[in-house]
């Protein structure tokens, strides 16, 4: 089971990832984005990760599920009961958190959201800074998915032993 | 007790167990490539594997041990901990804004470094498994 960690490492990377990929494509269609259910214009999100210990949480389900024996950390050899410390890290979207800054006042009275003195507030985003973190989004993507295919290769290897 | 084929079986096995290891750290790695304040991690793996190799050897200490002459003595504890792999933080490079300093430069590279090791260590296994496969049938012809 633990021969396939990284698997489930790169996995969490991959979806952590595309989580943000969506956001910032949220971010750019709202980018004129004036009327929103909360009211006022549309407030920029930004995705927050957060590193967990995997086998700790693999070992949570694993109590939880079945009384099978615990998954001992393959690198505390003879030493069971000890944390090692650094663990194993995966990661998850710990929040989405909202940009409150000031939203861009446009001054544009024939607009049906102006208010008195006749500007309307538009969302504070900047879509060259969304373009930047969506190319950093996408390069990592790859990269989890690099580091997949290459878990995959030793895996099949590790298999070939068998044959 | 086991059939022992070939002691160098045993050090092929641990190699490639903390392959396994590190490919599982290089890929926590880049999953937290943009976590704030995550510090990229590695096992020291020539160091724990020398260990290992001087355990399944047997071979004769490189350094006198401090020894415990009186039962009053505190235990050298840390002695027989030297056995676990020990990990390493791998903060060559400036952090960036957010505390976070992984290098996927590093990383991706360290990572088919590893994957390419892995295999090597696979084929080796393989070959030296097919030595005693071959003495095996030839022994059975024989008789």
């Amino acid at each position: 089971m633990s021969f396939l960690n990284s698997f489930d490492i790169s996995g969490y990377g991959l979806s952590a990832q595309r989580v943000r990929v969506n956001t910032i494509s949220q971010n750019i269609a709202n980018a004129q984005t004036t009327r929103t259910e909360e009211g006022g214009p549309y407030r920029r999100k930004e995705v927050v990760f957060k590193a967990i210990d995997f086998n700790e949480q693999f070992n949570k389900a694993l109590g939880e599920s079945t009384n099978s024996a615990k998954y001992e950390d393959p690198l505390d050899e003879g030493h069971f009961g000890k944390k090692v410390n650094p663990a194993i890290m995966s990661v998850v979207v710990d929040k989405i958190s909202r940009d409150d800054r000031d939203p861009k006042m446009k001054f544009d009275p024939a607009h049906p959201d102006a208010d008195a003195s006749g500007y309307v507030a538009y969302p504070n985003i900047n879509p060259v800074i969304e373009m930047a973190d969506l190319v950093e989004a996408t390069r990592s993507y790859q990269a989890n998915v690099a580091a997949f295919e290459s878990s995959k290769d030793i895996a099949n290897s590790a298999i070939s032993l068998l044959q | 007790m086991s059939i022992e084929v070939s002691r160098a079986h045993d050090i092929v096995d641990k190699a490639l167990d903390y392959r396994a290891i590190r490919q599982d750290m290089i890929a926590s790695n880049i999953a937290n490539a943009d976590t704030p304040f995550y510090r990229p991690r590695d096992i020291s793996f020539q160091e724990t594997l020398m260990a290992k190799k001087a355990e399944i050897f047997n071979d004769a200490k490189d350094k006198l041990e401090l020894a415990q002459t009186d039962s009053s003595h505190i235990p050298l504890q840390h002695e027989k901990d030297s056995s676990r792999a020990t990990t390493f933080y791998r903060d060559g490079h400036m952090a960036r804004n957010d505390g976070n300093s992984v290098d996927l430069d590093v990383e991706t590279t360290e990572m088919s470094k590893n994957s390419v090791m892995f295999n090597a260590l696979v084929m080796a296994r393989k070959k030296s498994s097919s030595i005693f496969k071959s003495v095996l049938e030839a022994s059975s012809k024989t008789s």
